[in-house]
């Protein structure tokens, strides 16, 4: 290597053997990722599960994939306000960006959540009604969670001064994270709900046999990974942009 | 407080019209046609699919909208460096 190409290399972006070595793992961690979620998604067809209920029948696989995407988004939540609180106390705008990002996740996978809800409802306990949409509690305040959500993008886009946007934005954060509980977890299960733990039906550890909890449970932390890599992605992509920030003008 | 008994009423309001988890009862018998009778048919295996491929749409999309901002962060320092 010749020395121009070794000193552009040192400066770049100024990868030193020992971040070099980090990259190698986290690279390695995503193969990781990759192979284990195939795994469960195998798993998730040919592992034997409760397909013998009535209404549910085989969907009753859905547990692997539904309710990881609302476990996913819970985690993202979580995951965005301890960016939150590092905003307010740091006032480091890094923090902001990724407050940004695990909110965009959350919200991805909030999404999903949804959507697969619909169909999942719409061929079973909606067979035969034409209906999409349930009114049930869980899913209506799901739907309510993913709008305060959303006016976090609203309210970001309003205000200028990006430090003022940071601050403001990471408080509208830790109060969403906070409405969530209780919208998720407290509200439904003072009334009738398709969800488990809800108005007459057994929680969730007295309608799982012991198989399905072994694709589901890998299946969480296969989604978690999943999440995790879109993240970082957009990360390491908002870095880079900050970095060459000064070579262009936008 | 008011205003939590009212929102309490609200959810009272939908009690009754949920069908149970896993009552035969609470869905009726008519035969389904169409697409309903595609998706229910070999014990609703069709319904997980579905439920799988939204899943990959959704990662596929969010992968889609992180190259574009590669691509325009790309288009932004290739121009930068013909000036």
């Amino acid at each position: 290597m010749c020395g121009g190409s070794d000193l552009a290399y040192n400066l770049g972006y100024g990868l030193s053997f020992s971040q070099s070595n980090m990259t190698l793992v986290v690279k390695r961690i995503k193969i990781g990722i990759a192979v284990w979620m195939t795994a469960v998604i195998l798993a998730a067809f040919v592992l034997s599960a409760a397909t013998k209920l009535p209404i549910l029948e085989q969907t009753a696989r859905n547990l692997y994939f539904h309710v990881p995407m609302w476990f996913t988004m819970m985690m993202a939540y979580f995951v965005s306000a301890y960016f939150a609180v590092q905003v307010l106390r740091t006032e480091d705008l890094v923090w902001d960006m990724k407050v940004v990002e695990a909110t965009r996740i959350a919200m991805l996978f909030g999404v999903l959540g949804m959507l697969t809800g619909i169909v999942w409802s719409r061929f079973t306990w909606f067979l035969g009604t034409g209906k999409w949409w349930g009114s049930d509690p869980k899913q209506m305040m799901a739907a309510v969670q993913l709008l305060i959500s959303g006016a976090y993008f609203v309210l970001r886009s309003a205000l200028d001064n990006p430090r003022l946007r940071a601050r403001i934005s990471a408080v509208y954060t830790l109060f969403s994270v906070v409405s969530m509980i209780f919208l998720l977890y407290v509200l439904p299960r003072l009334t009738e709900s398709l969800h488990p733990g809800t108005g007459g039906n057994p929680a969730f550890d007295k309608i799982t046999d012991p198989t399905m909890r072994l694709v589901f449970y890998p299946a969480i932390l296969g989604f978690f990974g999943i999440a995790w890599w879109l993240f970082d992605q957009r990360v390491r992509l908002a870095r880079v942009e900050e970095d060459t920030e000064g070579f262009y003008i936008q | 407080m008011t205003n939590m008994l009212y929102l309490f009423n609200l959810l009272t309001l939908l009690k009754g019209q949920q069908p149970k988890w896993s009552d035969p009862n609470s869905v009726p018998t008519a035969q389904p046609t169409g697409y309903e009778a595609m998706m229910v048919s070999d014990d609703k295996i069709w319904v997980v699919l579905a439920v799988v491929l939204i899943i990959w749409v959704g990662i596929l999309i969010y992968l889609f909208r992180t190259d574009q901002k590669i691509s325009t962060l790309e288009r932004a320092l290739h121009e930068a460096k013909q000036q």
